[in-house]
């Protein structure tokens, strides 16, 4: 009686755990969604759960190209202001501009990428490459940007990234 | 960054032995020390950066424990076979979170890269990832396809095949250098031989992304090619302690 008993409160468990919780890529989906929104059209999405060698700092990741009409310093402007308004933070350790928010269950980084020139553009992009018709549709566009967001659980962020 | 590579015989005084505070003895024993030359040589990347990237890993990453190798599989494989039995994407990416949880606990969780995620960590000297390891094989046999530098696995072996091979010293340092010269690669943007020109921030950057991954570190590769100056702050990006080390090595 009590083994059947304890059986069901697993099974309720396990299934309220797989019923409530929200996956990374659509947290990033979300969090996109609260962005600067900027007139542009959307190239190239990518994503991929990232890790280095040693697992230590691991996530998902979301990466999009956009290309617009606009020139690049306008693109970096509305951008730079945009997270500034909305709460991202540069914190003073990153090696690289980075703005960072911590959200309910993880933090969220995120990196714009703007290119004056686009036919400099390397179709390696580390750990994915941009497809043909996408690498050949870049210069169609007087500026192109990416916009690249990782989001990890606040244990890994507390580990990795100190916060 | 919560470590501190200054702490008295790096924060484990079991392992190393520090009595003055001010010296640092070599964590590699003279085999790891000798694969990893043997390594850099055959993947064209300086000795210090393998081994001081071999011996900050063992000085630093501390969170493996071999000895529940067996029940952290037997509970990660049971979750995993669970969670897949839901087919919609949404659950499965909630099962890897779950995942996350014992990955951090038990630092090994292979059977999501069996499963396609790319995600779970091994065991060897280098600690190498095994998702890492498989985007390592795949770039080291595009880029470098008649040079043999990787081990014969093949990618559609199962992942234990490649997991049985990090767990070996020879195994992981040969993936730790194929990985090493992949970041080579894409931070000086040739994939000519990299001995004698990487500088040292050239080599503690590349260092950096062995450890968070470029999107976990710059956030994309524009980043990771920007980045000329790494962390000041005696933060493991600065691992030149370890540099100081090997380069005296003859």
């Amino acid at each position: 009686m009590m083994s059947r008993f304890s059986s069901l409160w697993i099974t309720i468990v396990i299934v309220l755990v797989l019923t409530s919780c929200v996956s990374a890529e659509e947290r990033l989906n979300n969090k996109f969604d609260t962005l600067p929104e900027v007139e542009s059209t959307l190239i190239y999405e990518y994503t991929d759960v990232f890790s280095g060698a040693t697992g230590q700092c691991h996530g998902t990741f979301l990466v999009r190209w956009f290309g617009t009409d606009l020139d690049a310093e306008t693109v970096s402007k509305l951008y730079s202001d945009g997270f500034s308004e909305k709460g991202w933070i540069i914190r003073p350790e990153e090696v690289v501009e980075i703005w960072s928010i911590e959200g309910d269950h993880g933090l969220y980084r995120t990196r714009p990428s703007v290119f004056v020139d686009p036919t400099g553009i390397s179709q390696e992009q580390g750990s994915y490459r941009l497809p043909d018709s996408v690498f050949r549709e870049l210069p169609r566009y007087r500026t192109v940007y990416l916009i690249s967001m990782t989001y990890s659980s606040s244990s890994v962020a507390k580990r990795c990234f100190g916060k | 960054m919560s470590y501190n590579m200054w702490n008295y015989g790096y924060g484990n005084p079991v392992k190393y032995t520090d009595p003055t505070g001010h010296s640092v003895q070599d964590p590699l024993t003279a085999t790891q020390w000798s694969l990893a030359k043997q390594e850099a040589i055959r993947f064209g990347i300086p000795k210090e950066l393998v081994a001081g990237t071999l011996a900050a890993e063992i000085v630093y990453d501390e969170d493996f424990i071999n000895t529940i190798y067996d029940v952290s599989t037997a509970v990660v494989g049971g979750i995993a076979d669970l969670a897949f039995m839901f087919r919609d994407r949404t659950t499965r990416n909630l099962c890897y979170q779950l995942l996350e949880g014992f990955h951090e606990y038990f630092g090994l969780a292979p059977w999501l890269e069996n499963k396609g995620i790319g995600y779970g960590s091994a065991p060897g000297i280098a600690n190498m990832h095994a998702g890492a390891a498989v985007r390592t094989e795949e770039y080291i046999n595009s880029i470098y396809p008649d040079q043999g530098l990787m081990p014969d696995l093949g990618l559609d072996n199962h992942p234990g095949v490649r997991l049985q091979t990090l767990l070996t010293d020879e195994g992981g340092i040969r993936y730790a250098a194929g990985y090493l010269r992949q970041y080579a690669d894409l931070r000086k943007g040739t994939t000519k031989d990299h001995t004698n020109d990487l500088s040292d921030i050239d080599m503690i950057i590349i260092y950096t992304v062995y450890r968070c991954s470029i999107e976990g570190c710059y956030g994309d590769l524009q980043g990771f090619q920007t980045a000329q100056v790494p962390a000041a702050d005696g933060s493991p990006h600065d691992f030149s302690v370890f540099l100081d080390l090997y380069k005296k090595k003859p």
